[in-house]
């Protein structure tokens, strides 16, 4: 099990240095002169060209390339932002909290009401509660979580005045955030858990647990469930994904300063090492997470574990 | 031509109507033809292709069907509330919503549907070389396409539109290039499935060249799978499109499309919400028929389903 730890956290390094020269290969594109963006179009030619040469914007693709990524790995220094001078990775730092908390609290919705809901409608297949949960979760993958969470706004804060309509503080600002963001995931997670379920509910297995005399309870959750938990561990990194992706906009909606509304500022303010720094940082945050549910999935599917024991023993 | 003796004792109008009927009875049992006709047995399924088929078509014949403009400005009629003359109320220049959203349906869905199919084109040849060539082209392909896909969607998109920058064609681009990586995977898969099937054997052993097995044989079994996929790039481009408007990266305001509206109407929600609200319908509407569609196309093309 050690052995498949091991190799799985040694193939992330290279995927995290490949993300890396991609972003800034993308970015080394974009056109426009940083002196200009800097300074000013007003500035003199010797004052951009002494800045240029400060910031080692002369020098070729590979040495930017090289000095870059050696910066995030050795310092784990992402550079200066243009437009505020300030250490992009302290800015960073302080606003990943809150991107953390909406993308897990996200997750966590997401899987607490899907999972559970998924598994009753598999149960009561072809009845009207069936039916409902899947013409619910069928609507909730087609809404745009930033304009679900602009109709939660009008009615849940403007209207009815319970909860605040932006900004962070206590506890109570993450929930529409994370309420918005979580729609989509909870319809994905009941479709699929549903189906997952469907496909064990009927195999011999769960027909030898019920004919044991165990009851239905039971019978679901200690022998269905575990075997349908496979695929739904699978779709959890992706999931993470979409979230993280929803996070970003959602930050806007809501004025919640985390690394989207960072980053979307930045793009605004065409503040490109910024924007790279948050594409990168966040990207290595998704790598770190789909390396975990790598792990977990290793955890629950015993086929995985024995693989890597029995090579041990041999 | 050599006539069977059956066929020969046949009037010749006779044979030819005996053969049409034969080239029927052929189509009508092909793969095709049986993933149509699940497809048209579910309800659902017709549904979704009915509404998604009257917004393409209201969109297309926008002018005809409104008698305002998308575009004139009627400041007597800023802010007005859903009435009878304008069902979904007025923007904060007075012009009608309904009309902007029909007219809307244009670009949205055209975006949808184009960045898909650019998916499409990229990822099916990028797939193709890769599952046919192997070896090493296939790893490093495979090798660039895990990068892409350890960027998530929304991200990738995000950082090429704000490199390419805003507007309809580059919002287009942007998708479609953060689309490819999953249908290079999947049709790389289904390829390299396809080409260990016993009938390609069998297209080899009777003379069949390279060109002629890749598209008569290989391709049209190898795309179904990836069929699926396609259409929830259609839906997945649409939500994306309106989420990149929202922060100011896809098509820009005066355009009315139906993510840039809603952006447009985020400043009033206060007062005037029916401006944020109506957008938001149509997007659900459209995405809702064509999960439905692309469901049903899912389960039909599932083999497990077949007799």
């Amino acid at each position: 099990m050690i052995k498949y730890v091991v190799k799985r956290i040694l193939l992330l390094i290279p995927v995290v240095l490949c993300v890396m020269i991609l972003i800034f290969t993308i970015m080394y594109f974009v056109p426009g002169d940083m002196a200009s963006i800097v300074l000013g179009n007003d500035a003199t030619e010797v004052a951009k060209e002494a800045y240029r040469e400060k910031m080692g914007l002369n020098d070729p693709y590979f040495v930017r390339l090289f000095n870059y990524v050696k910066d995030i790995v050795l310092h784990f220094d992402f550079g200066t932002s243009y437009v505020h001078g300030t250490s992009v990775t302290a800015d960073l730092m302080e606003r990943f909290p809150r991107t953390l908390i909406i993308a897990a609290g996200t997750v966590l919705i997401g899987f607490a009401i899907g999972i559970p809901l998924g598994i009753l409608a598999a149960v009561k297949q072809n009845t009207i509660v069936d039916q409902i949960a899947l013409l619910i979760s069928l609507i909730g993958v087609s809404m745009p979580g930033f304009w679900l969470a602009l109709m939660l706004v009008i009615v849940f804060s403007l209207n009815l005045g319970w909860l605040p309509p932006s900004g962070i503080g206590g506890f109570e600002y993450y929930i529409l955030p994370c309420v918005a963001n979580a729609v989509a995931g909870i319809a994905g997670n009941v479709r699929l858990t549903r189906s997952c379920m469907l496909e064990n509910i009927r195999s011999d297995y769960v027909v030898t647990a019920r004919s044991k005399g165990l009851s239905e309870f039971r019978v679901l959750v200690r022998h269905a469930l575990p075997n349908a938990a496979i695929p739904i561990i699978t779709s959890m990194g992706n999931c993470f994904g979409v979230m993280l992706g929803g996070t970003l906009i959602i930050e806007n909606v809501f004025s919640i300063p985390g690394i989207g509304a960072y980053m979307v500022k930045a793009i605004n303010n065409r503040d490109y090492p910024a924007v790279q720094g948050s594409v990168i940082f966040l990207a290595v945050a998704f790598g770190i997470v789909m390396l975990i549910v790598d792990l977990l999935y290793a955890f629950v599917d015993p086929r995985i574990k024995a693989q890597y024991e029995g090579k041990n023993v041999g | 031509m050599r006539l069977s003796i059956r066929e020969s004792k046949l009037s010749t109008k006779e044979r030819m109507w005996g053969r049409r009927m034969e080239k029927k009875k052929i189509r009508g049992n092909s793969n095709g033809a049986l993933v149509m006709k699940r497809l048209f047995k579910k309800k659902s399924a017709v549904a979704g292709m009915v509404i998604v088929a009257l917004l393409i078509l209201s969109a297309i014949a926008a002018p005809l069907l409104t008698p305002y403009s998308s575009t004139e400005i009627d400041l007597l009629n800023a802010y007005a509330t859903p009435s009878l003359a304008h069902w979904c109320g007025c923007d904060d220049l007075g012009r009608d919503i309904l009309t902007r959203l029909l007219y809307g349906g244009r670009y949205s869905i055209a975006i949808g549907v184009l960045s898909a199919a650019l998916s499409t084109v990229l990822g099916l040849t990028i797939g193709a070389i890769a599952g046919f060539f192997g070896g090493r082209t296939d790893m490093i392909i495979m090798r660039i396409m895990d990068v892409f896909q350890a960027i998530p969607s929304m991200l990738l998109s995000i950082l090429i539109a704000a490199v390419l920058g805003s507007g309809f064609g580059m919002t287009v681009l942007a998708l479609g290039i953060s689309g490819m990586s999953g249908i290079v995977r999947m049709s790389r898969a289904s390829i390299l499935s396809v080409r260990e099937m016993e009938y390609i054997e069998a297209a080899t052993a009777i003379n069949c060249g390279t060109r002629r097995t890749i598209i008569r044989h290989v391709m049209p079994n190898a795309i179904a799978p990836v069929l699926v996929n396609i259409s929830n790039l259609v839906s997945n481009g649409v939500l994306q499109a309106a989420g990149l408007s929202y922060i100011g990266l896809g098509v820009q305001p005066p355009t009315p499309e139906w993510g840039a509206m809603l952006t447009a109407g985020r400043n009033y929600i206060r007062s005037y919400p029916h401006m944020v609200l109506f957008p938001g319908i149509a997007i659900c509407i459209f995405i809702l028929a064509f999960n439905l569609f692309s469901d049903a196309l899912r389960d039909a093309l599932d083999p497990k389903l077949k007799k």
